[in-house]
């Protein structure tokens, strides 16, 4: 008899969940934002502010969906198949540059993840030793793109650098197993590379170290959204960023909530992973404006950068291929490093 | 003077449906692109596509060279290896049944996982990429062969037996010329199987060919370029596959419908 009423008060409960679940989602507002790869650290964020309801507050019915590199978040952004999406600021300004209709509504990292790794037993412990090196990194990737303007500003001979394309999923490999000297990859993969190859024998030269910066990983939306959910994308924005407050004011928290909703992830490399990137934001431009603020002077250099080197169709214009009339101020919790 | 041309008119005859459709599906692209407005990195259209093609941008005899010759050598790998152990299977049924599982293991193997490795223990360059192509084609072969060694008529062997043949002349003088049409019309999934398999490697790892074309020019949304690299890989593929046609022809006339 007890069983029974128990089981009766189990279903009413749960029948009353799926009335409220229906009903939120019946007025919240689908968004769909695209991620530019399978699970990895600077993800955390969405999952959190999807987790802790931010996006709900704010109306909106969150989807987060995986992409395959830059290129295809930005075709799916742009043909509406996402509202708004992550993708790699060079990918984002060449395609802008063949006629992509986005543009980049907020930041991610501030500081450039762009990077160097090698090996500890033929290090590169200066721009100028990748003379006579061969380098691997797939033909899409930041440091493929810039390494023209990279290799002028450290007055490297490029005929003596050897360039191979390779698979993303391959980079690791290639250089634990000494197929090419140096890998570019961003500074965040710091412990895949250690996994590989055992802490303390991978090595990092990390290009913002060296003098250089342009900007890498934003969240870019399409002009449709733009123009007919601004109010949604100020609300996606705002919420997204909350959740990256509390990524930085609680790490561990963080990285719980993302285990529960994406278990494939393994915590023990994606933990230092993002913690990584965490180091890319805690900058004196994000504690004064906020977290995802864009300078206009750092996008322009940016887009110099390719647009002199990238050989493109036609000339961006940097104060076209970003808008800051949708990010609200969100305070960061770190203190500047 | 007639002649040459009346010739030319019945091939013509022969052959407009094929053309009709390659026209029609270009006619159908270029008015997809035109009507829909499309934007040309998502769908370039038939002429930024052939512009690309014979443009200057790209140094494509360097590429097209890298990547023939790693089709070439991924069928003439896939080809000797599958005759051999197509013959190896026919020759006993000790073998067939040593061998069959083992080589049904690996073509299940989805060979796009195993590209990745092959960079790990061969690093980069054309050979590893003709392996990929042969490991990719070189099945059906197997399968074609010893089937084709198998699938005779019983009264030719015996009379081979009758004049006391050994048994590796009844199969170099019976067995084997009766499996050319099996072997030949393997080798035409061969042929396409070794550009798939090229352009696989390619994409793993690569300094030159097609394929690192088709990989570089879409990641900087040049895609009037990577569809024309495309469109020259299809080409070097349509060129074996009509060599091994080609073959059929001469080598068995009368089972040129295989």
């Amino acid at each position: 008899m007890h069983n029974t009423l128990n089981t009766w008060r189990r279903v009413l409960a749960a029948s009353a969940l799926a009335l409220s679940v229906g009903t939120a989602s019946a007025q919240a507002e689908k968004f769909t934002f695209s991620l530019n790869w399978f699970a990895v650290g600077d993800h955390a964020a969405y999952w959190v502010a999807l987790d802790k309801g931010y996006y709900a507050k704010a109306g909106l019915d969150v989807t987060l969906e995986n992409s395959k590199g830059s290129g295809d978040s930005i075709a799916k952004v742009d043909t509406d198949r996402a509202d708004a999406g992550l993708a790699d600021a060079v990918a984002v300004l060449a395609a802008g540059a063949r006629g992509a209709r986005v543009k980049m509504v907020g930041m991610v990292f501030d500081k450039t993840p762009l990077n160097f790794f090698s090996r500890k037993d033929n290090p590169l412990t200066k721009p100028k030793d990748l003379e006579g090196k061969t380098v691997g990194a797939p033909a899409g990737d930041g440091q493929r793109q810039a390494w023209p303007a990279f290799a002028k500003l450290h007055n490297i001979d490029q005929s003596k650098v050897t360039w191979v394309n390779i698979e993303p999923a391959a980079k690791i490999a290639a250089l634990a197993e000494k197929r090419v000297d140096v890998v570019g990859d961003y500074t965040t993969g710091m412990p895949f590379y250690e996994k590989a190859m055992g802490v303390g024998n991978a090595v990092m030269l990390p290009w913002a170290d060296a003098g250089f910066d342009l900007y890498s990983m934003s969240i870019i939306a399409s002009e449709t959204t733009m123009n007919k959910k601004p109010k949604q994308l100020r609300a996606f924005l705002e919420a997204s960023y909350m959740g990256w407050r509390d990524v930085m004011a609680d790490p561990k928290g963080a990285l719980a909530i993302f285990k529960k909703r994406v278990p494939e992830i393994d915590l023990s490399i994606i933990e230092p992973n993002m913690m990584l990137g965490l180091e890319l934001m805690r900058t004196r431009m994000y504690a004064d404006k906020g977290i995802g603020w864009i300078d206009e002077k750092k996008m322009c250099a940016s887009t110099d950068i390719v647009n002199t080197y990238m050989g493109l169709p036609k000339k961006v214009d940097c104060k076209a291929a970003y808008s800051m009339d949708y990010v609200s101020e969100v305070a960061m919790p770190l203190s500047v490093k | 003077m007639n002649e040459p041309l009346g010739r030319f008119g019945r091939k013509l005859a022969a052959h407009w449906p094929a053309v009709a459709i390659f026209a029609g599906f270009i006619m159908l692209w270029q008015l997809a692109v035109s009507f829909l407005g499309i934007r040309e990195y998502l769908l370039p259209s038939p002429m930024a596509v052939l512009r690309a093609m014979f443009g200057d941008e790209i140094p494509w005899s360097r590429h097209i060279w890298v990547t023939a010759a790693e089709i070439v050598g991924a069928f003439v790998i896939a080809g000797v290896a599958g005759v051999l152990l197509g013959v190896a299977i026919a020759w006993s049924s000790a073998w067939a049944n040593a061998l069959t599982p083992f080589l049904v293991f690996v073509n299940t193997l989805p060979k796009v996982a195993i590209a990745p490795l092959f960079l790990m223990w061969m690093g980069y360059g054309i050979l590893p990429n003709m392996l990929i192509g042969a490991l990719i084609g070189f099945f059906p072969v197997v399968i074609n062969t010893a089937v084709g060694l198998k699938q005779i008529d019983q009264d030719i062997v015996d009379l081979g037996r009758v004049f006391n043949a050994p048994k590796w002349k009844v199969f170099m003088k019976i067995r084997i010329p009766n499996a050319y049409p099996y072997i030949l019309s393997a080798l035409k999934v061969t042929a396409t199987a070794a550009v798939v398999g090229a352009i696989v490697g390619e994409f793993v790892a690569s300094q030159a060919g097609l394929g690192y074309v088709i990989i570089t020019t879409q990641s900087s949304m040049n895609t009037p370029v990577a569809f024309a690299a495309l469109v020259w890989t299809s080409i070097l593929g349509l060129l074996l596959f009509g060599f091994v046609a080609a073959l059929s022809r001469l080598l068995v006339p009368w089972a040129e419908d295989v």
